[in-house]
């Protein structure tokens, strides 16, 4: 069994993987951790500080959301048609 | 090997924090009238030209100086004024083609670029990095890169009809 | 030394000036920039006078630490009461204006009266000159900077100026300096316009003195790399506030159609990264290392050649998804259509896709818009509506006084699709589904606005540990949670009335990022830029003084908690579209009650908003106005 996982890129995450979105085949029982440590191993520079290896969290200056939703612990399970969406906090008008 | 100021007017977005922080640096106030460098700006069409002493190999001011208090100092790379000799007559900023001397308007005395003792505080802020204190070999290489970039582009437009 | 610069009252109806020490005391208890400007609206805007009146008096301020190298301390404050909306008028701008208005040796200017004919006032060194204006009026905002420094022969002045649209007295006309510098909010140009004020322009070779300039030097160095170390003012650098859209749009937070819809489908030519093509680089305000936005070419298309800067992310709204254009090239034409007219970006794209709606509605029609054909996303008719705003032509003019003119000339329940608070347009967010957003578009003093609370770190889930640290209490990690929001908004409210009045950017602050520059950082700088110490505690209160203060100004102008409301639609209509946590949401009318109840209380106001005796003690308020400048 496998999940499809999309994958949705801004910023220089979009930047660095040359597209904007990636359909990521996973093992049904993965987390959101294997994911992210499937894209750093592949795209390198920026990937692979998306978690803190310190806390093993998301860092604070990054933002990845599943479904719409800020996941800072990455130890979650991802489901089949999960969208992922990762940026960069950034504010402002 | 002997480094240098290196300016790239295209990284420039005009801030104009390597005024500020010279005057801050030298004479101690924010006062981009009292800065070393000053980015002459054309607004309306978006160019930036950050304006310094280029500490010449041959220096004009030098040449013009007539008391002798303009000399190199070895170590930083620096074209810089001995201000127990300087007499204030102002042909170096005269004869500068480049406006790398003015006139300070508080003290009178003659005010230019002498790169921090070889720690220039501009170059330390300008993030984009317009400002860069480099080694000459090393400026050498940036300009026939950026040359080489718009060769290539200038290739592709040719090649593609 | 830094704190020491001139306040001058320009009187333009007989040309007087006349110059005065600000107070010590002034800057204890209001800083500078904002706080001192709402200080003096306070004092010397008499109650209920006519914004268009020669009565009202336009102020410009510049922020306590203006000109030090870090923080994007280059902001300019610019207040009156607002022809717009009534209430308290304020807005603020980047730029190279306000750091050269103190080196040429004032803070503040109160600019009172009204000039025969169209004048500018010139500040150069310690003095100031009313001079005619008559060659500039008909020039556009950039015609007329150029113009200036032509007229004074000095390439470095800096002006502040006005449009076709301020001249007109376009109620939401805005301040302009540089190519893309707006004081865009609540039309402070409108109320240059209705004094004969063209522009105000400014250069200084004084010193700027500090109590600490070595250290100062060495910190605003560490402010810089701390700021530029993270990965959301790299990305701010690059792409500027343009880059916000990805996430709001793919998650279903940006208003579209107006109101109608919360994403717009096939926006991918709106993303921020297509910028690249029409760019030649970015470009900073006075001593910036965050350079937040382009500088851009368009080459082709009807309105080509356009050199221009920008856009934001509000112009992305609308011009892009409140209108639905779905084209770069809209926003980037629009964009520059509005500065060189200057007119405020968010209110026009407001109140084009409100007319939208209605014309779709049937509420307006062909014979009312003269034949505009206002169909959602053609760009022409919004090209056109643009132009005949701000010069009153057509059907511009029934919107050219704003949101409330409007909507009694139209009559036919068209209030109830207008999306605006106190009579000023929301920015194109939609907030049903962040209640925090909401309560803080409803309170602002100066009607429906992001600038004066917007907490955005609601919207990055962080773990709740991190945010009872900042916010000195529980808050919900939740964004669609009330739970601890009015804590949130309040506490932000207090932090950007410090910021707006030191004069440092606020995306340099707890806008994007915790860890940002805030009250202990603030602190530092101004005891090395000044020698004055302030505790954080005293900054949260001079923060909580300008706020209460502006509160009282719109009290006295016959706000009430009535106003501190949102548009009908927010309780009503559930959000269309999204991802599920997004989708299906509305305000609960209750729940925002009882916000409202807990952000009052947190200020020290009533249930009905109006500041306790004893708040108005503790905050040194109770015997305002006080008229100590």
């Amino acid at each position: 069994m496998t999940v499809h996982v999309k994958v949705l890129l801004h910023a220089m995450f979009k930047e660095i993987a040359g597209q904007r979105e990636i359909l990521q085949e996973a093992n049904a029982n993965s987390t959101l951790r294997d994911m992210l440590d499937v894209l750093a191993k592949k795209y390198g520079k920026e990937f692979d500080s998306i978690i803190n290896p310190k806390t093993g969290q998301v860092t604070l200056d990054t933002l990845v959301i599943v479904n719409g939703k800020s996941i800072r612990n990455p130890d979650v399970q991802l489901q089949d048609n999960d969208v992922v969406m990762i940026t960069v906090p950034v504010s402002g008008g | 090997m002997q480094k240098i100021l290196f300016i790239d007017p295209e990284k420039c977005t005009g801030c104009r924090i390597c005024e500020t922080v010279c005057s801050l640096h030298h004479e101690k106030v924010c006062n981009p009238a009292r800065a070393r460098v000053h980015i002459a700006k054309w607004e309306t069409s978006g160019l930036y030209i950050p304006v310094v002493c280029l500490h010449c190999e041959t220096p004009i001011c030098e040449e013009v100086c007539p008391v002798r208090a303009i000399k190199r100092d070895e170590k930083t790379g620096a074209v810089v004024i001995d201000y127990d000799l300087c007499v204030g007559c102002r042909l170096c900023v005269l004869y500068c083609p480049f406006a790398g001397a003015g006139i300070d308007i508080v003290t009178g005395k003659i005010s230019k670029c002498d790169l921090c003792d070889g720690d220039p505080v501009c170059v330390r802020f300008c993030d984009p990095r317009a400002l860069q204190y480099v080694k000459s070999s090393r400026a050498n290489m940036m300009k026939m890169r950026k040359a080489a970039e718009k060769f290539s582009e200038l290739m592709q437009k040719l090649l593609i009809p | 030394m830094v704190w020491n610069r001139k306040i001058a009252y320009v009187d333009l109806s007989t040309k007087k000036v006349v110059q005065k020490d600000i107070p010590k005391t002034m800057r204890q208890l209001y800083l500078g920039g904002r706080g001192i400007d709402m200080y003096l609206l306070y004092n010397h805007v008499k109650p209920k006078i006519d914004p268009l009146s020669p009565e009202n008096v336009l102020f410009i301020g510049v922020g306590l630490v203006g000109g030090i190298p870090c923080l994007g301390a280059s902001r300019c404050d610019i207040a009156a009461k607002s022809p717009l909306t009534g209430a308290v008028g304020d807005s603020n701008v980047g730029g190279f204006f306000g750091p050269e208005l103190r080196f040429a040796g004032f803070d503040h200017l109160v600019i009172t009266g009204k000039s025969k004919k169209p004048a500018y006032i010139w500040v150069q060194d310690g003095e100031i000159e009313v001079k005619d204006a008559t060659h500039l009026w008909g020039k556009d905002t950039m015609e007329a900077q150029t113009a200036i420094r032509h007229d004074l022969g000095d390439e470095d002045v800096k002006s502040l100026v006005i449009g076709a649209a301020g001249e007109n007295m376009v109620r939401f006309a805005n301040v302009r300096t540089g190519l893309k510098n707006s004081a865009g909010r609540t039309g402070m140009g409108c109320v240059m316009g209705s004094k004969n004020l063209k522009a105000v322009a400014a250069r200084g070779t004084m010193d700027l003195e500090f109590a600490k300039p070595e250290r100062l030097l060495d910190y605003c160095k560490e402010m810089n790399d701390m700021i530029i170390g993270t990965r959301w003012a790299k990305t701010q650098s690059r792409w500027g506030t343009m880059i916000i859209f990805s996430n709001t749009n793919t998650t279903g937070l940006i208003r579209t159609k107006n109101f109608q819809l919360n994403r717009l489908e096939d926006g991918q030519d709106l993303e921020p990264e297509n910028i690249d093509r029409y760019s030649i680089g970015t470009s900073g305000c006075y001593g910036c290392i965050v350079h937040c936005r382009h500088r851009y070419v368009l080459e082709e298309g009807p309105y080509a050649p356009i050199f221009a800067e920008g856009p934001e992310y509000t112009s992305l709204g609308a011009f892009g998804t409140m209108v639905n254009c779905k084209k770069m090239e809209t926003v980037l034409v629009a964009n520059h259509l509005v500065n060189k007219y200057g007119i405020d970006t968010l209110e026009t794209g407001g109140l084009i896709a409100w007319a939208m709606e209605l014309y779709e509605k049937g509420i307006i029609n062909d014979k009312m818009t003269g034949g505009l054909k206002l169909d959602w996303g053609n760009e022409e008719a919004v090209f056109e509506l643009i132009r005949q705003i701000a010069t009153r032509e057509g059907f511009g003019n029934v919107l050219a006084n704003g949101f409330r003119d409007a909507i009694a000339k139209i009559g036919n329940n068209s209030g109830y699709y207008a999306i605006q608070v106190k009579g000023m347009s929301n920015l194109h967010s939609d907030e049903r589904p962040t209640p925090s957003f909401a309560l803080g578009i409803a309170t602002s003093t100066r009607g429906s606005d992001h600038l004066r609370s917007r907490p955005a770190v609601d919207m990055y889930g962080l773990p709740e540990e991190v945010l009872q640290e900042l916010y000195e209490g529980p808050v919900s990690s939740d964004y669609t949670s009330y739970d601890g929001k009015s804590r949130m908004v309040w506490w932000q409210e207090l932090l950007y009335a410090v910021t707006d009045s030191i004069g440092t950017c606020k995306f340099q602050t707890v806008f994007c990022a915790v860890h940002a520059p805030k009250w202990n950082e603030f602190s530092k700088l101004i005891q090395y830029a000044t020698g004055m110490k302030f505790s954080k505690t005293q900054l949260m209160q001079i923060g909580e003084r300008i706020y209460t203060l502006e509160r009282m100004f719109n009290l006295r102008e016959g706000f009430t908690r009535k106003d501190d409301s949102l548009p009908e639609r927010y309780f009503k209509e559930p959000t269309p579209v999204g991802f599920p946590i997004a989708k299906g949401k509305t305000i609960d009318r209750e729940k925002f009650e009882a916000m409202l109840d807990e952000y009052y209380a947190l200020h020290g106001w009533n249930k009905n908003g109006v500041p306790t005796k004893k708040t108005l003690a503790e905050l040194g308020l109770n015997k305002e106005p006080t008229h100590m400048i």
